[in-house]
């Protein structure tokens, strides 16, 4: 099935095979472009996240994708959605705020995830309340299971490598059938 | 020509497009179409403070009520795009020192499946089922209590003259942009009692 495309990959030379390794290089580093753009436009560091865990169904289930915002000098308010990342946890969590104390200095909030019968001191480690530096950012808007594909990527490590494989393979061979 | 693989990508690529052009097109067409609330009633009843002294641990004032609602999210439910309600009753007060609190007191996931009247049992009735008629929003809670405990930070309410009481409502739609909006409030501000002496 492959000789063709060995036998193309001879005909190509260094120079060729270059050319197409920088082709795929530019098409990592757009992607990376667009990625870091957003960011900055939402002012969160990552500004899409999947659900990971069910303590927010029936709302959010594993694997729904969720879009974020964090406007600089708006405050949280209960019930917003947030996500979170406390230090020493590597993990952000999604869970709703449902206490909230302004003081001159600062905003001390509490979370709860919806379908959690407790609330989320437990997870803070060690720390009481949750303060602004702590969020990611305030879920806006909400695109079902599509995230489910990194989720399987995580559970299943080698899907991850055999996808990126395929699709490296792909993107060295596409450009050559658009030329024949 | 076109080998299999070629032609499995393009309708695939194509399929992807299409379908997020659709769910694009819906989230927006929702936003638009997003229905208003008529803003309904909330009583709050047996507002006490009180002060808890359990041994080993700190001293605080320990705020518990009970509360009725009445109002209609029907046209919430109606909407097509919507997946779930996120009821929430919050108490908004101030302090004198500027310090602004905003607490969650109770709160009850309402999901497109039991789209139904729902009452709450109340005290006098705990017979009849926590459910009402079936297929509209009309919301009727009767003497709830808070489900959270209401404390302070600083483990004190004094100071604390009043508080607003509102019922809040957000909306999880199937695919797009959440919503929120106000449900009922009460009529004012309402007046925090002393702390109970024992």
């Amino acid at each position: 099935m492959f000789q063709s495309e060995i036998a193309r990959f001879r005909k190509l030379g260094v120079q060729g095979l270059l050319f197409q390794a920088l082709n795929f290089l530019s098409v990592i580093a757009s992607g990376l472009m667009m990625w870091k753009a957003l960011c900055l436009v939402t002012n969160s560091e990552s500004p899409i996240v999947v659900v990971l865990s069910g303590s927010m169904e029936p709302a959010f289930y594993r694997g729904d994708i969720l879009f974020l915002w964090n406007p600089a000098n708006v405050p949280y308010a209960v019930g917003d959605i947030t996500v979170y990342r406390v230090p020493g946890s590597e993990i952000p969590i999604v869970h709703r705020v449902i206490e909230s104390h302004i003081t001159n200095t600062t905003q001390l909030l509490l979370t709860k995830g919806d379908n959690n019968n407790e609330t989320d001191t437990m997870l803070y480690n060690g720390m009481e309340w949750l303060e602004r530096k702590h969020i990611i950012g305030k879920v806006r808007g909400f695109l079902p299971y599509v995230g489910y594909v990194t989720i399987a990527m995580n559970d299943f490590p080698k899907l991850k490598y055999a996808l990126l494989g395929a699709v490296g393979f792909f993107l060295l061979i596409q450009k050559e059938h658009e030329h024949a | 020509m076109y080998s299999t693989l070629n032609r499995l990508n393009h309708l695939s690529s194509l399929a992807t497009t299409y379908i997020l052009i659709l769910l694009g097109l819906i989230s927006i067409s929702s936003l638009i179409t997003l229905p208003t609330v008529n803003i309904g009633k909330v009583d709050i009843k047996d507002l006490i403070v009180g002060r808890l002294r359990r041994w080993g641990a700190k001293e605080e004032d320990l705020a518990t009520l009970r509360f009725d609602v009445r109002t209609d999210l029907n046209p919430l439910l109606n909407s097509y795009n919507t997946k779930q309600l996120f009821l929430y009753l919050t108490a908004t007060y101030a302090e004198p020192t500027g310090d602004v609190h905003d607490v969650v007191l109770w709160d009850r996931i309402v999901t497109r499946a039991d789209m139904r009247d729902f009452r709450a049992v109340t005290k006098k009735n705990q017979a009849q089922p926590a459910r009402g008629k079936r297929g509209r929003g009309n919301v009727r809670l009767e003497e709830v209590k808070n489900k959270y405990p209401w404390k302070q930070p600083s483990g004190s309410f004094k100071g604390v003259a009043t508080a607003n009481f509102t019922l809040h409502y957000d909306l999880m739609p199937y695919v797009g942009l959440l919503s929120s909006g106000v449900a009922a409030t009460a009529r004012g501000p309402i007046n925090i009692p002393e702390v109970i002496k024992r």
